[in-house]
């Protein structure tokens, strides 16, 4: 697979993920732009990878997380527009938004497990690997996380899971 | 009132919406970053999936030169240049002056925006940018200005015919031949934008800023000397005060591989410095990295993948400092003459303290 093909192929959902991730779209475009040019300067070796999405969704996430977006990084302020999303009557949105509110605010790899596991769909272990971390680690983060976000657990089990 | 699973869940849905677009990221995007004039010097810009398609026509095709702007070479640096910023920001409301950055090319002041992102106003060499005339008339500093619509801040020059590359600025001429420019300031309007970019470009002052940096280099592997320096004595975070910030960037002998790295901001080396308020002790930043190294009993890493950044990585002073070197020419130089530069090098008195930071061209050593 070409860069060109892989960009036209794979892109769009990272941009989204990318967006979700970083809580703020001018965040979100920095950080991409660092990771497609460092994608496109190593394309050659990162295309014989077995699973390139997966590899460059680990950049994404430790270009957020990482050292420069630490102290470049003006605290995201979200920008709700919940009128633009299709209506849930089930959920509040006040509430909804006051969420997103309280995500902007965790730590950057706290917010990763967070987003990782409850929009990318991962497993602790997946997100382990994406983050160069152990599964207790994720484990620790995401009962830390989900603490502060005041989000109740169903069982104790949803906080071991394993792919 | 306890949240569930599913509220998260929706609330990352929430998030997806106004995602970038990819022409977004490649082009029209913001401009602070040196990735960003890499990026859009990799990256022709285009409609998004044309785009992508003809990256690899473009980095062959498209000319180096530029119709409109002459290629600028790198000006000289003047005795002190790592030291100061000939100008000073004035305060403006609305905005916090963050940071200065100096070298061969321009010096730069940053400054957050409240509610917004980074603004910057830049004042180019004299012949490192070569400026509009025309526009709406404005008037800065007693010099004749304009507002622009088709700025083009990079040094990339065959930008200068891709309109979706340009961005709203004020620039003027702030002495003979030299050229500078406020940019980067957001808005509901582009009314807003252009008084938010011409009050920055307002604010510049008579006088000098020093800049100055937390670290004294005493050791470069031959053939490195200075190229830049930048100071960050005020925190960026908002609401989380994260810390302080001081780098200089190297640059070398190495002849150029590529458009890329014939690029002028294409630094060698960067070194840099962060002196965190908050306590990062419970992330191991080398968690992820298996080469260690160890400089004064902390244990350092070397990064070479997951698009973070290529180089060393290393905690020090019980983790209230953190140090980069980002080697732009990794392959260039040996890791052990990387780790020696961590070894020999000095800190500041207080690194909370930028009244005790080095001067830049005392942070390295000629």
């Amino acid at each position: 697979m070409t860069f060109e093909q892989f960009a036209r192929t794979h892109m769009p959902p990272m941009l989204r993920f990318a967006k979700v991730l970083c809580g703020d779209r001018a965040l979100a475009e920095d950080v991409l732009q660092e990771v497609l040019i460092r994608l496109h300067k190593r394309w050659d070796e990162i295309e014989a990878i077995a699973r390139p999405e997966a590899y460059v969704r680990k950049m994404i996430v430790n270009e957020y997380i990482s050292w420069r977006r630490k102290w470049a990084r003006v605290v995201p302020v979200p920008e709700v527009r919940l009128l633009d999303v299709v209506p849930d009557h089930a959920v509040n949105h006040a509430e909804r938004a006051a969420l997103i509110e309280d995500m902007a605010s965790l730590p950057p790899k706290q917010r990763a497990v967070i987003v990782l596991r409850y929009y990318g769909g991962l497993s602790d272990a997946q997100i382990a690997d994406t983050l160069g971390c152990g599964e207790s680690t994720v484990r620790a983060y995401a009962t830390r996380a989900l603490a502060a976000l005041r989000v109740e657990i169903r069982s104790t089990s949803d906080l071991g899971r394993t792919s | 009132m306890m949240r569930t699973e599913d509220d998260v869940r929706a609330a990352c849905r929430a998030l997806e919406d106004d995602a970038p677009e990819l022409a977004d990221v490649l082009g029209s995007g913001r401009e602070r970053t040196r990735g960003g004039h890499w990026l859009r010097a990799i990256m022709p810009v285009a409609a998004t999936v044309v785009l992508v398609a003809g990256v690899a026509v473009g980095l062959a095709a498209r000319p180096w030169a530029g119709e409109h702007h002459a290629t600028p070479t790198a000006p000289s640096s003047p005795a002190g240049a790592l030291s100061r910023v000939d100008f000073t920001m004035r305060d403006v409301d609305g905005y916090t002056t963050v940071g200065y950055d100096t070298g061969a090319l321009f010096q730069r002041a940053e400054l957050t925006q409240i509610g917004g992102s980074l603004a910057n106003v830049t004042r180019y060499r004299p012949g490192a940018y070569d400026g509009a005339t025309s526009g709406q008339p404005v008037a800065v500093g007693g010099q004749q200005g304009y507002i622009v619509a088709d700025a083009h801040p990079t040094f990339v020059p065959y930008l200068a015919t891709d309109p979706s590359v340009h961005r709203r600025a004020v620039v003027w001429q702030y002495a003979p031949g030299a050229w500078a420019m406020a940019e980067g300031t957001t808005g509901h309007s582009t009314a807003q934008i252009d008084a938010g970019n011409l009050s920055i470009a307002r604010a510049v002052a008579p006088g000098t800023t020093p800049v100055r940096v937390p670290f004294k280099l005493g050791y470069l592997p031959a053939g490195l000397s200075g190229e830049s320096a930048s100071t960050r004595p005020v925190s960026y975070g908002t609401t989380v005060p994260e810390g302080l910030f001081g780098a200089v960037s190297l640059k070398d002998g190495t002849p150029p591989a590529s458009p890329l790295s014939n690029a002028p901001w294409a630094s060698a080396i960067s070194i840099t410095a962060s002196a965190y308020h908050v306590d990062f002790s419970d992330e191991d930043a080398c968690a992820a990295h298996a080469r260690t190294f160890t400089v004064g009993g902390d244990r350092g890493c070397f990064i070479t993948d997951h698009g973070a950044t290529s180089g060393l990585l290393v905690d020090l002073r019980g983790h209230t400092v953190r140090m980069l070197i980002d080697a732009g020419h990794y392959r260039a130089y040996p890791d052990s003459a990387l780790v020696h530069v961590l070894e020999q090098l000095a800190f500041a008195p207080n690194v909370n303290d930028p009244g005790t930071w080095f001067a830049g061209d005392t942070a390295v050593p000629h």
